[in-house]
């Protein structure tokens, strides 16, 4: 039982990581129908900037746990933003009205300059996160000692999502978002600015692709430059799961994948992990492809 | 008093022309039908005024401003509004959510104050959830406005589209075969809406093949053929010309 315990609560946390990275992958898809495949390489710039904030810089030393963390998560989330907004200025708007397959030969581009630029500033070798950046200590949960920092990032993870789905479905402008996302031609017609929402789409999904970055560097500590590749994938097999386009279908599709992912490695063997995941992604691709919550593909954000 | 002008409008689709040298106006408090035989450009003509798809030569002038090169959403902004022929509402999304998303463009506050809900943006969002009641109450469909815009009967979403459109404030508004797919008491109820628009101040531009009713609700007719217009005038005057009984009696088939 506590060995169930501990597996849950780990799948749940990787998990949470998944649905943030998995959220920037079905929104852009949402309301754009491209799959942005450097979405991946935004984390990592998420997870290398929070290095040099944390460790370089150290923040939570120089400002105290909270501030210098809270300063962290809001930094890496802005600037990782401004990236996401950056790559839809470059790599897709100049493509908007071309042939689909060009969005998305564009987006392995980027995916690979993104890549690339990361390993030059930071370079090839893996990079690790202090261990001792947050203070080590642990909370009893049915007996069980578990690190506050998964504790953290689980929760940081479904405060973020509840907040973008309160946005979504509750705001003016989220209602534009899904709006856009159901017809782009009625959308512009009922005088909804397109490009704006395409804009704050490629704004919000890097945000919070950047601060699973963060968190997955906090969590694990060593990270290295093409490590946005396997995230990504596995993101992208989380938000295929919920139906790609789905929002509240990412979020499920994520911590479903976390902790069948944790639950496999515990039970089956460690070895397959990635494996099983893969093995989802097939599945799902075969007999549901539209995801295993009820709504159609993309018609609903 | 003269609201749109469409000047010498021109578009064709690869070899074919769609509209070839289309001119027209519409005067403000008019309510204007555009009719013609399937494949003379109507639609075409529409799309061309709300800016869905570029002129090929020609200009559209609006209340003083050319329309030419603006988005859609900017000429939304100027005041001219649309339904669809087949109808393209938000089927996931409330019925009020869907006249909402018409409110979007007039509403002021940026994403700053809606995320710190100040007061400003309080009194705004309830202006408008209150102007989208009323358009509701308008079309007649307050009671459902809980509902799914998808799960409406046929008629109701019609009026739905009319509602919406009417949310974003025009000053014109197009509607493309509004009595489509409505049976004799709903293609009534729409003559009555009609006119109430009309006393908005609002001028209505219409495409329509239903001839009793077009006859029965404009005030001119503008007919199409082949990209141009071939004949202009009141109704009564239109279905005396011999080049419009031509135009349609030629074509044969025609519902």
């Amino acid at each position: 039982m506590d060995f169930f315990i501990q597996q849950l609560t780990n799948g749940l946390t990787v998990g949470g990581i998944y649905a943030l990275i998995a959220l920037g992958y079905t929104m852009v898809y949402g309301v754009m129908k491209l799959i942005n495949f450097a979405h991946g390489e935004l984390f990592t710039l998420g997870a290398y900037i929070g290095f040099t904030l944390l460790v370089t810089f150290n923040f939570t030393g120089l400002f105290g746990t909270v501030i210098g963390l809270g300063f962290s998560v809001i930094l890496v989330s802005c600037l990782v933003a401004v990236a996401g907004h950056l790559l839809e200025r470059v790599a897709y708007r100049p493509l908007r009205h071309s042939d689909r397959l060009a969005a998305v030969v564009s987006a392995l581009g980027a995916s690979i300059f993104l890549q690339n630029a990361i390993m030059l500033k930071w370079g090839a070798q893996r990079l690790a996160y202090k261990p001792n950046i947050l203070p080590n200590v642990s909370v009893n949960i049915f007996g069980q000692p578990m690190p506050f920092i998964r504790i953290l990032v689980f929760l940081v993870a479904v405060f973020v999502m509840f907040g973008l789905y309160i946005f979504i479905n509750r705001t003016r402008t989220g209602m534009a978002i899904r709006a856009a996302a159901i017809d782009q031609g009625a959308a512009k017609l009922m005088g909804i600015d397109v490009s704006r929402v395409i804009a704050l789409v490629f704004i919000i999904g890097p945000a919070l692709g950047g601060l699973a970055g963060l968190m997955a560097g906090l969590l694990y500590g060593p990270i290295n430059f093409n490590m946005g590749q396997i995230y990504g994938l596995k993101a992208f097999t989380a938000a295929i799961i919920g139906g790609i386009g789905n929002i509240q279908g990412a979020m499920v599709g994520g911590l479903l994948l976390g902790l069948l992912e944790s639950m496999g490695a515990a039970y089956i063997s460690v070895a397959w992990k990635d494996g099983i995941t893969f093995m989802v992604l097939i599945v799902i691709l075969v007999f549901r492809p539209t995801g295993l919550l009820p709504e159609r593909v993309a018609e609903k954000l | 008093m003269l609201l749109l002008s469409l000047n010498n409008i021109t578009k064709t689709f690869g070899g074919l022309v769609a509209v070839a040298g289309f001119s027209a106006r519409v005067n403000r408090g008019e309510v204007v039908g555009l009719i013609g035989p399937n494949g003379a450009g109507k639609t075409t003509v529409f799309n061309l005024i709300t800016g869905s798809i570029k002129l090929d030569a020609g200009f559209v002038f609006f209340s003083g401003h050319s329309l030419s090169g603006l988005r859609p959403h900017r000429i939304v902004k100027l005041g001219i509004s649309r339904t669809f022929q087949s109808i393209r509402l938000f089927p996931h999304m409330s019925v009020l959510e869907n006249v909402l998303s018409g409110c979007h463009c007039r509403m002021q506050s940026g994403l700053f104050a809606a995320i710190f809900h100040l007061p400003r943006q309080r009194r705004e969002e309830k202006m408008v959830l209150n102007n989208a009641m009323n358009e509701l109450d308008f079309v007649g469909l307050a009671s459902k406005w809980n509902l799914k815009a998808g799960s409406l009967a046929y008629g109701d979403q019609r009026r739905l589209e009319i509602a919406r459109a009417l949310a974003t404030e025009p000053k014109l508004v197009i509607l493309d075969e509004p009595a489509g797919g409505m049976n004799d008491k709903e293609t009534e109820a729409l003559t009555g809406l009609i006119e109430n628009i009309r006393k908005r101040d609002v001028t209505v531009m219409l495409i329509e093949h239903d001839m009793r009713f077009v006859m029965h609700v404009c005030d001119r007719v503008l007919v199409m053929e082949n990209g141009a217009l071939i004949a202009e005038g009141t109704p009564e005057e239109i279905q005396k010309d011999p080049k419009v009984i031509e135009a349609y009696l030629g074509v044969g088939e025609e519902d």
